[in-house]
Parts: C-alpha cells; sequence; structure tokens
C-alpha cells in the first residue's frame, strides 16, 4: 500500500510544471478514473469521463494549461476553460486536479499560483473562478489562495447520501 | 372586423429552426442580453443549440406553422449533475408580448420535470433584460449576482449576471 505523507514536493528539483500536451487526456483519464478524486467533478463514470477529459485536454491547444511533472511524470494540471466570447472573455472558469497519491504535497497551490500568473499575463484574465462541490478539500486552500466563494447554488450536485451544493470561488486578477 | 385565428403549437426543435433561430439571436435586442456579439459568435452558440435538439432537449414554438420562438433545456448527460439544468429561451421580435414566452416557459418546466426529473431548473440573465418579469411570474427566485461578468465593447460598460431558479419539486402543474 502506497503511504500518504503530506510533505511538500514542489521544492524538489524533481518537479516541474509546464504547458500542458493535448496527449496529457491520458493522465487525465487515468486521474479521474479514481473515484475518490472523480467524486468532485462533474463526470460519473467512465464513459463520462471520456468525454471530459476530451474537452479539457483539447484546451491545451491555446496554451491555457499547465501540467505539473514528478521525475518526468504528469501528477497535476490545471486549465483555463477560455470563454468562447469576446464580451465575457475577461473571466474565466479554472479546474484543478492532482493525482490522488501527490494531493496535500503542495501541488495544487503550485498549479493554482501559475495559472493566475498565466491567465493575467497571456490573456488578460481580469477574475478567475473555480466551482467546487461542497465538501471538497479544495474549499480550504482557495482561500489561502486568494479566492472568495462568490456564491453557493443548492441541490446541484447528486451524491449517493442526497443532493449537495456547489460554491462559485472567485479570485481577482485586477490588482498588482 | 373578424379577428384572426392563430394556431400556436410547440414540437421538438429541428435543424431547420437554425435559420430562424439566428434571425432571432441576431436581433440587436436580444443579442444586448446575450454574450454573443456577432454572427460568428451567434452562429458557434447555434451549433449548441442543435447539439441539444438533436437529443430531444430543445423545443420551437409556431405561429401559423412558422417558428416564432426558441427554447433550450441544457440537460446534463452525467448523472450526477442531472437533476439540475440551465435553460435559455428567445422569441422572435414581431411574436414579443402575446404570450408566447409565457407558453413556451410552462412547456419547458413541464418537460423538465415530467420527463427528465430535473429538481433545480435555473437561468442566467444579464441586468436590464426585459425577460426577469417572466421568469419571476414563473416563480424563479434570484439566488446569485456576478458583478461585471459581461462588456459591451462599444460602451466598456460591463453587466451584472444575475442567476434565478425554481425548484421543480416544490411547483404543482
Amino acid at each position: 500500500m502506497k503511504s500518504k505523507t503530506s510533505k511538500k514536493i514542489t521544492s524538489d528539483k524533481e518537479y516541474d510544471i509546464r504547458f500542458s500536451y493535448y496527449t496529457d487526456e491520458a493522465f487525465l483519464k487515468q486521474t479521474l478514473s479514481d473515484e475518490q478524486v472523480r467524486k468532485w467533478y462533474p463526470p460519473s463514470t467512465d464513459s463520462d469521463v471520456a468525454i471530459f477529459v476530451r474537452n479539457w485536454a483539447g484546451f491545451a491547444r491555446y496554451k491555457c494549461s499547465l501540467t505539473a511533472t514528478y521525475k518526468g511524470k504528469a501528477i497535476g494540471m490545471a486549465t483555463i476553460f477560455l470563454m468562447p466570447y469576446v464580451k465575457v472573455s475577461h473571466l474565466a472558469m479554472v479546474y484543478v486536479v492532482v493525482e490522488n497519491d501527490f494531493q496535500n504535497k503542495g501541488v495544487g497551490e503550485s498549479l493554482i499560483k501559475n495559472i493566475n500568473h498565466l491567465g493575467k499575463k497571456n490573456f488578460n484574465l481580469e477574475s478567475i473562478h473555480m466551482e467546487v462541490f461542497e465538501g471538497s478539500a479544495i474549499e480550504h486552500l482557495l482561500p489561502k489562495m486568494g479566492y472568495k466563494e462568490l456564491f453557493t447554488q443548492e441541490n446541484f450536485v447528486e451524491f449517493p447520501e442526497g443532493m449537495r451544493s456547489r460554491k462559485i470561488y472567485e479570485v481577482d486578477l485586477t490588482g498588482n | 372586423m373578424k379577428k384572426e385565428t392563430q394556431n400556436i403549437q410547440i414540437r421538438k426543435l429541428v435543424e431547420a429552426d437554425s435559420y430562424y433561430l439566428s434571425q432571432f439571436l441576431m436581433d440587436p435586442a436580444v443579442l444586448e442580453f446575450y454574450p454573443m456579439s456577432n454572427m460568428a459568435e451567434v452562429q458557434e452558440s447555434i451549433k449548441i443549440w442543435l447539439f441539444y435538439a438533436r437529443k430531444g432537449h430543445a423545443y420551437t414554438i409556431e405561429v401559423n406553422n412558422k417558428p416564432a420562438g426558441m427554447a433550450i433545456l441544457y440537460v446534463n448527460s452525467f448523472k450526477k449533475l442531472a437533476r439540475q439544468s440551465l435553460f435559455a429561451i428567445v422569441v422572435g421580435d414581431k411574436y414579443r408580448g402575446k404570450g408566447l414566452g409565457t407558453k413556451l416557459m410552462k412547456h419547458l418546466i413541464k418537460e423538465a420535470k415530467d420527463t427528465y426529473g430535473i429538481y433545480n431548473l435555473h437561468l442566467e440573465v444579464y441586468e436590464g433584460n426585459p425577460a426577469c418579469s417572466l421568469y419571476k411570474r414563473l416563480g424563479f427566485k434570484e439566488y446569485a449576482a456576478h458583478d461585471n461578468f459581461m462588456r459591451e465593447q462599444v460602451s466598456d460598460r460591463k453587466r451584472k449576471k444575475i442567476m434565478m431558479e425554481l425548484d421543480l419539486r416544490t411547483i404543482d402543474l
């Protein structure tokens, strides 16, 4: 059984962040096939995952997606889902995922910090949003990264024990 | 003078309706309250309408066999999100103020509840949209607002996005 310690790996020389490749779809598919990870994301089944990750990985072509690697292997990904219309192109939703064995090691924090910077500098984004299902561990991380809860929508997502809410968090990128 | 009888019916949206949908969405009074701003963006949005139409999730209201308005239910195929649905509706310029939007909305609400088992039917509307009064009349309640969501290209004015929802479990049809 793999041990899951909370030691940060982001200062390790084997840790890196690069632009995502379209082929990182395979990493997303594998990571989201783990129900412990998948339950916090929209897909419910493996076939849902196949549809979801094709769309997600497709954003790599716009250079709006980053992949965290450890010893050359993808372990996390953060992607700006760019808006398709000019009138709303100053803001965007971001999705972040970290492989289960590499959670609580600073990878999510490192990806969020870098994707915020990329959004501001390369895409002139004024704000970034994240959708979080009630109970997700990322809820504790986002306030530390400058995200504020924008709103809650009740009865949004169905978990085995009943309906849960979704929360939208926002970070303002217009400051220095 | 004898009043002309109007034949009004609602059916599933078909690909051939996209000509009318394009006309409805390109109306400046409509575009003002939608995120699209030109024909290319409207065509992109129509692709999404047709994607859902192919699954049977979009509807057309006709007056005398001519499309007068359309509505789409963004029913989610992922099971855990299948109890909520966003929707959108558009009514052609010359058909507004005649109760067609209400008829189409009531049909949409019934379909959402009875056919798709939706609990939470919700919408996004931009500040100032006159359709807000229709949604309120049908029981939709504002649950959130998102400031500065849409930016006008010429004036640079930013509009707030208002989000409203209706719990279909609490209503009798």
